[in-house]
């Protein structure tokens, strides 16, 4: 067999390859048998042979969905051979090709207005907050926008903040009590109480510390404690409880009316429980990466591990350009990264010395200021650019995203998918855009 | 034998019927003469003959051998008949043999052993007059041979009439044996009637001796072993002889110097002398070019080609001469005399034009003075010679390509901007000037719209903008990082503004506040009359302290530039139309302000501080001064090789600067060795600015035909080692607008960003 396949292969370039399907979703399941195919199959042509082999093997019924095929680890999107060549494998092994359903593409669902720039947004299972660069914050239904009811699901505006608003995010959201925290260009970090009952909002209590802008900001798994980073180049950890009532400070005038209208109950002052200094330049993006490990993205390009107990650094990884975003997922322990360079980067933290880089993901065309995990997909996330364009990508395939999610008319600025449903996208074009997940 | 040449034979063999007896008769007549006369009268004899064929001459030669054989047997007397018979008996063999003769008629058989008693005088005669006889016949026969060919049939040679092929001895028939086989009989072979050939007597020393004394023809009398007899070699034969030991043709008739053909050519032939036969192809028209020509008359015919024939451009020449009605005008012309041409007095009296000093003509060359410096020229060149003999150099064998350094690829010097990362959009007109706030967090840009803008670097987002009431020409961020204030540049005032909110940390922005709200006390200190008369610091109004204005200072005319030392305290700022008060120095804490320089020789165009000694370049049109601000002078002088300074750059390490000029070039300095610049002619229009990076080996300049030149520029702590300089991108981005494109070009502090602002109104950052 293996002669023949070399005469094939000295012969013509078509040659056939032995190849064995495997899969992790049990109602696609087929015999392990290795069948031989062309080695110019591409992802279509794979699809009709699973799907025969599916229809024959079992009593499925229903009408197949198209596979996404993964060899050596990554997606395929070119031929079997181009795929080969490219790791250096021979055509004479037998090759483990997993297949697994294609996700149908994300549908926008919808496009909510802003006055400004919409820097930060996040999303909860029920409420999505988005921040402005006209200071405010806001409020949606989620429900709504699921409906399309665009922006009629708007449901509370708060003037936030003195300054351009610079990141959110939820921090309670089971009770009808809600609490949320905003940052912004104003050096604070605000914790909110929002009464989803009766839509009033509380400032409870104002982080005050940073020197220069808050640029990020994350809440651990407890919900004891948010991290913020600044421009500053310093980290900050921040208790979310509140501990008694402090001494108030003198305030001044142009301060005064803001409270006034914020709440008639002034709000607490918080100082941080730790200050985490080390990064050269500012701070870019901040996760928490374990109950008491924080990472840092900074402009200094390097990627550190704090650890909150200690107080000091756990680990450093160094890059070659400014980072601007951070993200984390549980479910795979990566870190990934957007940088100053329209390329976004897979970083394990727990490597630190050689090929740091895991992964390279490229198809920005410009830079990536924000990318986020999905929480529910160990292998998707979403990035946006400054490209106007969001991607959603699969881990296992660095060179093409699965889908670009076009809309967007200027830099898009944050992107989340902390609702399994939502991916929502703010952007300097004064929208954020909402795509429901293909997955029902 | 083929059956041609039998044909051939038989008819020979006729001619020999029909003219043998006369030929015969006449043989014999002259055999019989051949003893009496002399050769003379015998070849006068066979010139009234006229043989008339080939095979008859042949056969005559035959003859004459038959006759030598004949003499063996036979006494002369008896010769004539004796030859008679054996001609008409042998006829048939002769014939045959005809082709043999040849050989035998060179070798010449001497006489027969019968006529051992003639005396060698007489076989000499007899050989002699044979041999004359034999060549003129031949001669005879070949010219005769040669006009009957061309008449009968010139164009078939005979190709058996120099056949050689089986030459033989046929008078003696042994064939090709030894010799030595026959030693021991009294008989050397037989004849061709099968008779014994009986070796002839051969003498004994002695008579060898006589002979070789008596016989005249010794030396060219051989021994003929087959024969047994001595041969007398005749003047052909040692003619042939003697060509050959010379190494010459054999045929004396050969001649040396006849015209060559050339049959093989290396010229085109019209018809080539080929015998190949042209190929079945060849007669085959071409369908292609049936195709081509129909194609072509098709397209004459609708008239889409029309030939238009270039005429040859012929350049006529007028021929003086060949007009023979004008030169007929002078009737009879006479020649210009001739000139004597140049003998040996020549050599010595050269023509007058080629030496005008020379006046005296020699005589002779005797009366020629000697060189007087000859003497001492020869003495002087062997003391060269000795003193400093030469000596080989080896030349360098090195192409141009050698020569160019090889350039590292650019993938290995990143990292440097390469694409356009961030547009900031929102000015509405040109933008002058562009500064970037030390912490590299905000940019502030000053433009002919009358604002100044602050941008968040990292969005691209505009965050304050500040309304100036004339258009911004500078603006330039205080260094120090106590301080949170913006220098702005309008017409022929200076402003110091605080964006003030949330940009910053607030203990700044309050401790700025704090140092511009009071005066501050000037104590004794009177300013001179002529800082007086130029600046003018001034507290702000209260509607311009709410605008951010924290002190304003106005000039007497307009500037054009302000500079920041390192530490933000001292400023520049440069009045090109000051005169003598060019360049001002200014002291931001204390209020005041002094002119440096009593004189200013030429246009200020630029100003700039070293980075960390305290110097201050001054860049004029075509000079930059260097001076030293602590010592209070001139440092160095520099002829910037430009003809219009746009601005100056210098190198953070400050060993180096940067010169860019409205004449398109870009000029490296070393502060070391400033009398050769390198030059950077990258551009193609003036340069509007260049700027160094502070922290990467990168320096940008921008033209007025809308391209920025990102280079690297590595500087080396050896001195000796020279700056490496490689462009290493080319952004082009900007549109051009009032034929400006360009105007300013600053680095991030820390970055590899490069930000370039335009007259179309937008800040680019490239990343």
């Amino acid at each position: 067999m293996e002669q023949q396949q070399q005469q094939q292969q000295g012969m013509s370039e078509d040659v056939n390859l032995l190849v064995k399907f495997t899969t992790k979703q049990e109602q696609y399941a087929v015999p392990g048998t290795s069948v031989s195919v062309r080695a110019s199959t591409n992802p279509s042509g794979l699809d009709k042979v699973i799907g025969a082999f599916i229809k024959h093997d079992s009593d499925y019924q229903k009408s197949l969905p198209n596979f996404h095929f993964i060899v050596k680890g990554q997606l395929l999107h070119g031929t079997l051979q181009e795929r080969l060549e490219e790791c250096g494998e021979s055509f004479e092994s037998v090759v483990e090709i997993e297949y697994l359903e294609k996700q149908p593409p994300p549908t926008p669902k919808d496009s909510l207005h802003h006055d400004d720039w919409v820097a930060a947004l996040q999303c909860s299972d029920k409420w999505l907050l988005t921040g402005c660069y006209d200071n405010t914050l806001h409020l949606w239904d989620v429900a709504g926008l699921a409906a399309g009811k665009g922006d009629r699901a708007h449901t509370l505006t708060i003037p936030a903040h003195r300054a351009p608003v610079k990141a959110v995010t939820w921090v309670h959201t089971d009770t009808p009590t809600k609490t949320f925290i905003s940052t912004s260009i104003d050096q604070t970090a605000v914790i909110w109480v929002w009464q989803s009952e009766t839509n009033t909002v509380e400032c409870v209590s104002e982080c005050r510390g940073h020197t220069q802008s808050v640029e990020c900001v994350a809440v651990d798994h407890s919900k004891q404690f948010f991290a913020t980073g600044s421009w500053d180049n310093m980290l900050k950890i921040w208790s979310t409880v509140n501990k008694g009532v402090e001494e108030e400070e003198e305030e001044e005038d142009e301060e005064r009316d803001l409270k006034k209208r914020r709440a008639a109950k002034k709000p607490q002052k918080k100082i941080p429980i730790l200050t985490l200094g080390g990064h050269t330049e500012s701070v870019g993006g901040v996760v928490w990466t374990g109950d008491r490990e924080v990472a840092t993205a900074s402009w200094d390009h390097s990627l550190r591990v704090w650890d909150t107990d200690i107080g000091g650094i756990k680990s450093q990884i160094n890059g070659n350009n400014a980072f601007f975003a951070v993200a984390w997922s549980p479910l795979n322990r990566l870190l990934l990264t957007g940088c100053a360079d329209r390329f976004i980067r897979m970083y394990d933290p727990r490597v630190t010395e050689g090929a740091v880089v895991q992964q390279k993901f490229s198809s920005h065309t410009k830079w990536v200021p924000s990318v986020k995990w999905s929480t529910t997909k160990e292998h998707q996330f979403v990035s946006g650019g400054y490209d106007s364009i969001v991607k959603h990508w699969d881990s296992r395939s660095p060179k093409i995203p699965l889908y670009d999610l076009t809309g967007h008319e200027d830099k898009v600025l944050s992107v989340d998918w902390s609702h399994p449903r939502f991916i929502v996208s703010g952007s300097s074009d004064c929208t954020v855009k909402v795509f429901t997940d293909g997955q029902p | 034998m083929s059956g041609k040449r039998k044909r051939q034979d038989t008819s020979e063999l006729q001619n020999n019927v029909f003219n043998g007896g006369r030929e015969i008769n006449c043989m014999v007549n002259i055999n019989t003469e051949d003893n009496e006369d002399t050769s003379d009268s015998e070849s006068s004899d066979i010139d009234e003959e006229d043989i008339e064929d080939v095979s008859d001459d042949e056969y005559e030669e035959e003859d004459d051998s038959n006759e030598a054989d004949s003499l063996d047997e036979d006494d002369t007397d008896e010769e004539n008949e004796q030859h008679q018979e054996d001609n008409e008996e042998n006829c048939d063999t002769k014939a045959k043999n005809k082709q043999h003769t040849r050989s035998d008629r060179d070798s010449g058989i001497d006489d027969s052993p019968n006529d051992k008693e003639e005396t060698t005088e007489d076989k000499y005669k007899l050989f002699k007059s044979k041999a004359t006889r034999r060549q003129i016949s031949k001669t005879k026969s070949t010219s005769d041979k040669d006009t009957q060919e061309c008449s009968q049939d010139p164009e078939i040679p005979d190709e058996y009439e120099e056949d050689s092929s089986d030459e033989e001895d046929l008078r003696n028939t042994i064939g090709n044996v030894p010799l030595k086989w026959y030693d021991e009989y009294p008989h050397l072979g037989y004849n061709l009637d099968g008779k014994h050939i009986i070796k002839p007597k051969r003498g004994d020393t002695l008579d060898n001796f006589l002979n070789r004394i008596e016989n005249p023809d010794f030396d060219r009398t051989v021994f003929d072993k087959q024969t047994g007899q001595d041969v007398r070699l005749s003047d052909a034969d040692l003619d042939i002889v003697k060509r050959v030991m010379s190494q010459k043709v054999p045929d004396a008739s050969y001649d040396y110097y006849a015209p060559w053909i050339d049959h093989f050519t290396y010229e085109v032939m019209e018809m080539p002398l080929s015998g190949r036969t042209d190929s079945k192809k060849s007669f085959v028209p071409s369908k292609d070019e049936a195709a081509y020509v129909a194609k072509r008359a098709e397209q004459i015919r609708r008239g889409l080609i029309q030939y238009t024939h270039k005429r040859e451009k012929k350049y006529h020449f007028y021929d003086l001469w060949s007009d023979k009605k004008r030169l007929r005008r002078i009737h009879d012309p006479m020649p210009a005399p001739k000139v004597k041409l140049p003998g040996h007095w020549f050599s010595y009296n050269p023509p007058r034009e080629y030496l005008p000093h020379f006046n005296k003509p020699f005589g002779s060359l005797r009366e020629v003075p000697g060189y007087k410096h000859f003497i001492h020229e020869c003495w002087e060149r062997c003391i060269d010679l000795y003193i400093a003999p030469r000596k080989r150099v080896l030349r360098v064998n090195a192409s141009s390509k050698d020569l160019i350094p090889v350039l590292p690829k650019a993938q290995d010097l990143q990292p440097f901007p390469t694409m356009e990362g961030l547009v900031f959009k929102g000015h509405r007109s040109i933008i002058r000037s562009i500064s970037i706030h030390p912490l590299g967090k905000f940019l502030a840009s000053g433009s002919d719209d009358q604002t100044v803008k602050i941008w968040e670097i990292s969005t691209g987002r505009c965050l304050r903008s500040f309304d100036i009431e004339a258009a911004v020409k500078w603006v330039a961020w205080n260094p120090s990082s106590k301080l949170f204030l913006l220098g702005i540049v309008i017409e022929k005032k200076v402003i110091f503004l605080n964006p003030e909110t949330y940009l910053t940390d607030k203990v700044v922005v309050k401790q700025t506040n704090a140092v511009f709200k009071e005066e501050p006390d000037q104590g004794d200190y009177i300013q001179p009359e002529r800082v007086r008369t130029a600046v003018t610091w001034r507290k702000p109004t209260a509607d311009e302290w709410a605008k951010g204005y924290r002190i304003v200072i106005d000039h007497f005319r307009s500037v054009k530039q302000i500079v920041w030392h390192k530490q933000g305290d001292y400023f520049a700022t440069v009045i090109p139309q000051g005169d003598h008060r060019s360049v001002l120095m200014h002291q931001l804490s204390r209020w005041r302000s002094q002119v440096p320089f009593n004189k200013c020789k030429g246009l200020v165009q630029a100003v700039q501080f070293h980075p960390k000694l305290p110097f201050l370049y001054v860049a004029t049109q075509s000079h930059i001064r260097v001076y030293n601000l602590q010592k209070q002078r001139i440092l160095k002088k520099v002829q910037a090789n430009c003809r219009w300074i746009s601005s100056i750059a210098i190198h953070p390490g400050g060993e180096h600067f940067l010169i860019s000029g409205y004449d398109c070039r870009l000029n490296w300095f070393e502060m070391e060795y400033t009398k050769r610049p390198r030059i950077l002619r990258y551009h193609k229009a003036a340069v509007r600015c260049a700027a160094y990076h502070r922290k990467y080996p990168l320096f940008a300049s921008a033209s007025d035909e809308g391209r920025v030149i990102v280079s690297h520029g590595m500087v080396y702590n050896d001195w000796l080692k020279d700056p490496f300089i490689v462009p290493v991108k080319e952004l082009k981005g900007h549109k051009m607008f009032e034929g400006l494109c360009v105007l300013d070009v600053t680095w991030h502090p820390y970055e590899p960003f490069l930000f370039t602002s335009g007259a179309d109104a937008t800040i680019r950052l490239w990343h």
